[in-house]
Order: C-alpha cells, then sequence, then structure tokens
C-alpha cells in the first residue's frame, strides 16, 4: 500500500489552516499580517495624522489672521510649521498611499497577501512609536524642531532636548517606508497573476513600483544626512560644521537629493490614482497606458538629476544654475504626457460626475496649476525674488493638497464600496467635493500674490499690506479643515456598514481583478492566482490590438 | 514565466507532472531590479562618501541587504515543486525544492488510486483541493494551482487513472461521480 518516505504532514494531508479568519479583538490589529487589515491601519493612522498636521496649520493660520503676533510666539510658531510639514509629509501622505497601495495592489495584481506580510507588519507599526516620538518633542526642554522640515543646519543644531528625538523619529520612519517600498516591489514584480505581465498591469501599480524604487534609492541619503547631523551635534564631527571644515550647504545638496525625489514619492501614487479613476468615469480606456508608464518613468529619474532647483540662491555657479533650470523644466513634458492623456480620455467619453471622478477632475485641473506655478519657479533668475516666500507655500500645497491629499480622498471614495461592502453617501460626498474645492482654493490662491509681493514664509508676523490676502487664507484653511469631517464621518458610516449595499463591481465603467472579487471583498482574496481575462484589460489598455501586442 | 502546469510527457502512461507555484519574477529579472537598485543607491552613496559624507554608505548597504534578502526570500519561493509521476505500478507524488531535491514522498498504488476534487461547504470563494487518495489516505496536491488548473488536472489524472487498466467505465463513472459530487 501507500508508503512514505518522509515526514510530510504539511503536504500530504489536507487540511485548511491557511483559510482561516481574522482574530478578535485588538490582538486581530496588532498581530496581523493580512494585507487589508494593515490598509485599514495605515489609513486611519494616515488620516490621525493628517487631523493632527491639520490642527498645526490652523495654529499658523490662526497667528496669521492680523500682522503682529496673536497666538502663540515666533518659537512656537516655528515649530508648528516644522512639525505640520514633518507630520503630514511622513505621517499623512506617505501612510496614505502605502495604506492604498496594501489594499490595493495585491487585489489587483492577483495576489492572496503582500509578499513579505510579517515585514508589513512591523513596518506599520513602527509608525506610531517614530510620530509619538516626534510629537513628544513639544513636550521637551527647548521645544520641538524649529529649523524647517528640510533641518538645515546650523539653524537645526539648535533644536533642544527634542532633536535626538527627532533624528530617531525620522529613522523609524525611513525604516518603515522602505519595508513598505520593499514589500509593493516584491509583490508586483513576483506574484502577478498568471497573465499579467508588467505592460498589463493596472497603472496603480507601475506608479507604485516606480516611487518603490525612488524610496529605495534615496532613503539611505536621508537616513546618513540626518545620522550626520546628529554626530556633528554630540560627537564632535564636522559634516556640516564649518568652524570645523565642514560645509553646512552641502547638507542642503544631500538633503533635497533625498528631498526632490521624495515630492514624486508624494505625488506618484496619485498619478496612478487618478489615471484609475478617470477611465472608470469616463467609460474609456486610458488613453497612452504604455505612454504614461513611460512618462512616470521619465518622471522618476528626471528627479534624481533637478534637486538644486531648491538652492539657487545658496550660491551656484553659472553653469549649474542654468543645468538646473533646464532640467527642471524638462520635467514639465513627461508631466504634460500625462495630463494629455488623462483629457483625451475624458475626450468623448460617457462621463459622470461622482464624488470620485469629481476629487480626480480637480487633481487634473489644480495639481496643473501647481505644475505651472513650479515651472516658474524652476526659472533661476526669477526664483531669486520668488525663493522662501509665499509663493512657494502655495505652489507646493498646490501640489500637494488638490495633488496627492485629493487624490487619497478620491481612492478612498473610488474604493471604499469594496472594502465595506456598502456604498458611501453620495450627496455628503458632494458636499465634501464642493467645499474642499472651493476652500481649497479660498486659501491657497491668494499666498501666490502676497508671495509675489514678498511676503516671507515662515514668519509669524508680515506687513500690513498683506493683511487681506491672509484673511482669506485663514478663513479657507478653516473651512477646509472642517469640511473634511463630512468625509470621514461619510466613511465611518460605511466602516459601520451603514448604507446601500454595493455591487461586486461597484462602478459601470470599473475594470480590473479587484472588481471581480465580491463587495466586500472577503478577508482572503486570490489564495490562488486568477486568470486574467481580456474584459479586466480594457481599464489599463487604450485600444484592443495593444492587448495582443502584449501577449507574450 | 514558466508554465505552473508542465506536462512533461504527453499522453502515454507514464506521465510525470511538474507543478510549480505562480511566479512571475525570475532570477534574471531579480538580478536586473537589484543592479538598477544599486546603480542607484550605491552610485549616490559612493558619491557621498568620496566627498566625505561617508555615513550614507552603510545605510545604503544595509538598504540594499534587505531588498536582496526579500528578493532572495521570494525567489526560494519560486523553487517550491511539487512532482506527480504516473508509473506503471504506482503513483509517486514528490514534494520538493528544485536543487534540494524531494523534501517528502508518497507513493500510492495506481491501481487503487482515485483523484477528485473537494470544494469547502461553508466558504463559497475557499480555493478548491486536488487529492489522490488511496485506502483512507489523502494527498493534496496543486495547492499552487488556481481552481481552473486544478479543474483540468483532476481530469487529466482521471483520464490516466483509467488508462493504466483499460476496463474502465465502471472507474471513469467513478471518477466522474466523485467530481460531480465536489
Amino acid at each position: 500500500m501507500a508508503s512514505h518516505d518522509h515526514a510530510h504532514d504539511d503536504h500530504a494531508h489536507g487540511h485548511d489552516d491557511h483559510h482561516h479568519g481574522p482574530e478578535k479583538g485588538i490582538m486581530r490589529w496588532i498581530k496581523t499580517t493580512n494585507h487589508k487589515d494593515l490598509g485599514t491601519l495605515y489609513l486611519i493612522f494616515s488620516f490621525t495624522m493628517f487631523f493632527i498636521g491639520g490642527l498645526m496649520s490652523l495654529v499658523i493660520r490662526a497667528e496669521l489672521w492680523h500682522p503682529g503676533l496673536q497666538f502663540v510666539d515666533p518659537e512656537f510658531f516655528n515649530q508648528m510649521t516644522t512639525l505640520h510639514a514633518l507630520v503630514m509629509i511622513f505621517g499623512g501622505v506617505m501612510p496614505g498611499f502605502t495604506g492604498l497601495a496594501n489594499w490595493m495592489v495585491p487585489m489587483m495584481v492577483g495576489a492572496s497577501d503582500m509578499a513579505l506580510p510579517r515585514v508589513n507588519n512591523w513596518g506599520f507599526w513602527i509608525l506610531p512609536f517614530a510620530f509619538t516620538l516626534l510629537l513628544s518633542t513639544l513636550f521637551m526642554p527647548g521645544g520641538g524642531p524649529a529649523g524647517g522640515w528640510t533641518m538645515y543646519p546650523p539653524l537645526v543644531l539648535q533644536t533642544g532636548e527634542g532633536f535626538p528625538f527627532l533624528i530617531f523619529a525620522i529613522h523609524l520612519m525611513g525604516i518603515s517606508s522602505i519595508t513598505g517600498a520593499i514589500n509593493v516591489v516584491v509583490t508586483v514584480l513576483n506574484l502577478r497573476a498568471p497573465g499579467m505581465t508588467l505592460l498589463k498591469m493596472p497603472l496603480f501599480c507601475w506608479t507604485w513600483l516606480i516611487t518603490a524604487y525612488l524610496l529605495i534609492a534615496t532613503m539611505p541619503v536621508l537616513a546618513g544626512a540626518v545620522t550626520m547631523l546628529l554626530t556633528d551635534k554630540y560627537f564632535a564631527t564636522s559634516f556640516f560644521t564649518a568652524s570645523g571644515g565642514g560645509d553646512p550647504v552641502m547638507f542642503q545638496h544631500i538633503f533635497w537629493f533625498f528631498g526632490h525625489p521624495e515630492v514624486y514619492i508624494l505625488i506618484l501614487p496619485a498619478f496612478g490614482v487618478v489615471s484609475t479613476i478617470i477611465p472608470t468615469f469616463a467609460r474609456k480606456t486610458l488613453f497612452g497606458y504604455d505612454s504614461m508608464v513611460y512618462a512616470t518613468a521619465s518622471i522618476a529619474f528626471l528627479s534624481f538629476i533637478v534637486w538644486a532647483h531648491h538652492m539657487f540662491t545658496v550660491g551656484m555657479p553659472l553653469a549649474g544654475e542654468l543645468f538646473f533650470m533646464f532640467s527642471t523644466m524638462l520635467i514639465a513634458v513627461p508631466t504634460g504626457v500625462k495630463v494629455f492623456n488623462w483629457i483625451a480620455t475624458m475626450w468623448r467619453g460617457s462621463m459622470t460626475f461622482e464624488t470620485p471622478m469629481l476629487f480626480a477632475i480637480a487633481f487634473v485641473f489644480l495639481f496643473s496649476i501647481g505644475g505651472f506655478s513650479g515651472l516658474m519657479l524652476a526659472i533661476a533668475p526669477v526664483d531669486f525674488q520668488y525663493h522662501d516666500t509665499y509663493f512657494v507655500v502655495a505652489h507646493f500645497h498646490y501640489v500637494l493638497v488638490p495633488g496627492a491629499v485629493f487624490s487619497i480622498i478620491a481612492a478612498v471614495y473610488y474604493w471604499i464600496p469594496k472594502w465595506t461592502g456598502v456604498m458611501y453617501n453620495e450627496f455628503w460626498g458632494k458636499v465634501h467635493f464642493w467645499l474642499s474645492a472651493i476652500f481649497i482654493n479660498v486659501t491657497f490662491f491668494p499666498q501666490h500674490f502676497s508671495g509675489l509681493a514678498g511676503m516671507q514664509r515662515r514668519v509669524p508676523d508680515y506687513a500690513v499690506q498683506f493683511v487681506d490676502f491672509n484673511m482669506i487664507s485663514t478663513i479657507g484653511a478653516f473651512v477646509f479643515f472642517i469640511a473634511q469631517f463630512i468625509f470621514i464621518f461619510n466613511m465611518i458610516a460605511c466602516m459601520a456598514r451603514k448604507g446601500q449595499k454595493a455591487s461586486d463591481r461597484v462602478w459601470e465603467g470599473a475594470h480590473g481583478l479587484e472588481w471581480t472579487v465580491p463587495s466586500p471583498a472577503p478577508y482572503h482574496t486570490f489564495e490562488d492566482p486568477p486568470r486574467i481575462g481580456d474584459a479586466e484589460l480594457a481599464a489599463v489598455h487604450d485600444s484592443g490590438a495593444g492587448y495582443s501586442d502584449h501577449k507574450h | 514565466m514558466s508554465d505552473p502546469l508542465d506536462l512533461a510527457i504527453g499522453a502515454s502512461l507514464e506521465t510525470r507532472f511538474v507543478l510549480s507555484p505562480n511566479a512571475s519574477l525570475s532570477v534574471r529579472g531579480a538580478w536586473a531590479f537589484m543592479i538598477l537598485v544599486s546603480l542607484a543607491t550605491l552610485g549616490t552613496a559612493s558619491w557621498c562618501a568620496a566627498h566625505g559624507f561617508w555615513p550614507v554608505l552603510p545605510f545604503a548597504g544595509l538598504e540594499l541587504a534587505a531588498v536582496g534578502w526579500a528578493l532572495a526570500v521570494s525567489l526560494r519561493r519560486n523553487r517550491y515543486r511539487e512532482v506527480v509521476s504516473f508509473e506503471r505500478e504506482r503513483v509517486r507524488i514528490e514534494f520538493g525544492v528544485v536543487g534540494q531535491g524531494a523534501a517528502a514522498r508518497v507513493e500510492l498504488p495506481r491501481g487503487w488510486t482515485r483523484t477528485w476534487i473537494e470544494r469547502d461547504a461553508e466558504r463559497r470563494h475557499a480555493p478548491t483541493r486536488l487529492l489522490l487518495g488511496c485506502s483512507g489516505q489523502q494527498v493534496q496536491i496543486g495547492r499552487c494551482l488556481t481552481d481552473e488548473e486544478r479543474e483540468v488536472l483532476v481530469r487529466r489524472f482521471g483520464q490516466l487513472l483509467k488508462v493504466r487498466f483499460g476496463r474502465d467505465d465502471d472507474r471513469a463513472a467513478h471518477s466522474e461521480m466523485t467530481l460531480g459530487e465536489g
């Protein structure tokens, strides 16, 4: 009869121990390695950080309501500007996109989970500790860091006892980002379903793959830079200390070599989200899929060779300024390809304007405004006037808020019926959109004018001539902040399963593997790789001929 | 990308199936990615080190080690194999990793072996299970395949088990019935 050569219980006998559901209680969330649980945790963390960072921005805007000092002293004001940026970038936007990647990348490529689930768990749970450390600096002697999120020495070295906590927190955030990036890379490269070649992947996966590459390539630079700050302060090294033979300007070069790719780390996944949503509601395939991929890769490449446009005023050889000016302007080409493709996708589409689509369209429109002001800033001689003014603040907020943040919101509206099995309230979604779209412009558009007229950033006081613009900005900021509670309540209602039940393919024009699973998506999806039908590829390719071209 | 269902020998009596997990990453692809990311990371870190900012280098090394480890772990998982050999008198099932030989081996008498697919009665979306069984012993195979691939495989196994004895309206009917019940 049957004979056994070795112990082989794992293989030889039928069992189903890998088909378990989630644990009960708090331990489910602490111990979970499930990509959906971790996606939810990342998103909840992200929105918590958006709330905290938002409160900091209200402190800033309240102080700027009038010239002179109203509520806080300049030290605290600068701590708020610094921490607002760190919290929003590293705590809000990056974990927000990582949350979306956790939820959607495995479902989009037909994998049952991320490739390294335990690493995924560690990657998330580092974050709460990192931000507890960072925010705890506010209560330490000397207060929190106040030298700006760029941490330029020697100013940042004047931080009080919170300084090592700042550095350690940055390291932890970096580790978390790298674990997330490695997980996305391995998942996308190795766990794609049979038939899904790289050029058949949804664009969200492509943009995340390139984002992960950027993260892996640049994070060591940040880690090294902040470590050198630490040793300069506590171990008598002189990497950036001029009195010891160091060069403080080199910190700026090193920081921005990380910092500019970081800007694209914040926006490339947003491109992926918008490229997913627009075809769905235009009921057309995405125009120019391949060119979108190449444009994303081009933007990533260019992001490595433009860093010094942040530093035109520190003093550089003319040839250097010209190089960085032209290379920065070059980014407008692939970005323009993307904007053109989104518009071409909408052209003559059977468009409907549900909330995710409204946010996606607002993204295209308002991100383009941020892009244009970026082009203005790229012009080196002009940048000498704009540098360190509110024009820069307006520029990067147009890119990051109606850009990155709107895309995260759009993505949550778009996918939450799949996550919870319940439709959000469309009426309140639209109210949220219109309030957000109007008041984000009320907040930041006037800052272009005050900046062009010379109002300095990171200063709590200003000349009387800027009062009107600042009052408008402050009103905009408060209403925008309050409007976000509509979104939060709408999402909580979905999570509480209060609302109309969602179908499996929630949106009529939606294609992709994530829409082939039930709503809500089961705790384990695709324990076996699915087959990719042409219908599911329709979302990512712009012509039927294109599919066969890519069938290798 | 290799086909997970590798019919090594056609429809002859003695047939061998090599089942492997879906793996979209080849060793070559992993090396290509590793080289791409190393070029950017080490290039930058080396430039920094050359200018005296050497602390970037160990971080770059650590991070690349982590990326390399992640890719290696994935590639190692890709090497999992199940080999089902239909020999004249027996069916041999081996589980192992490419390059390390079989870690476990089960042999069933071919004449008494049957195959069927089980579905989870409680969980509609749970994957099916492809089983080879004989005298109360069951061996699950093809857990790295899709449901559709298991359906194809169970039919193929059914044919091979039928062909061996050539008699077999009864056995064929039994096999079909088992599938139907599943």
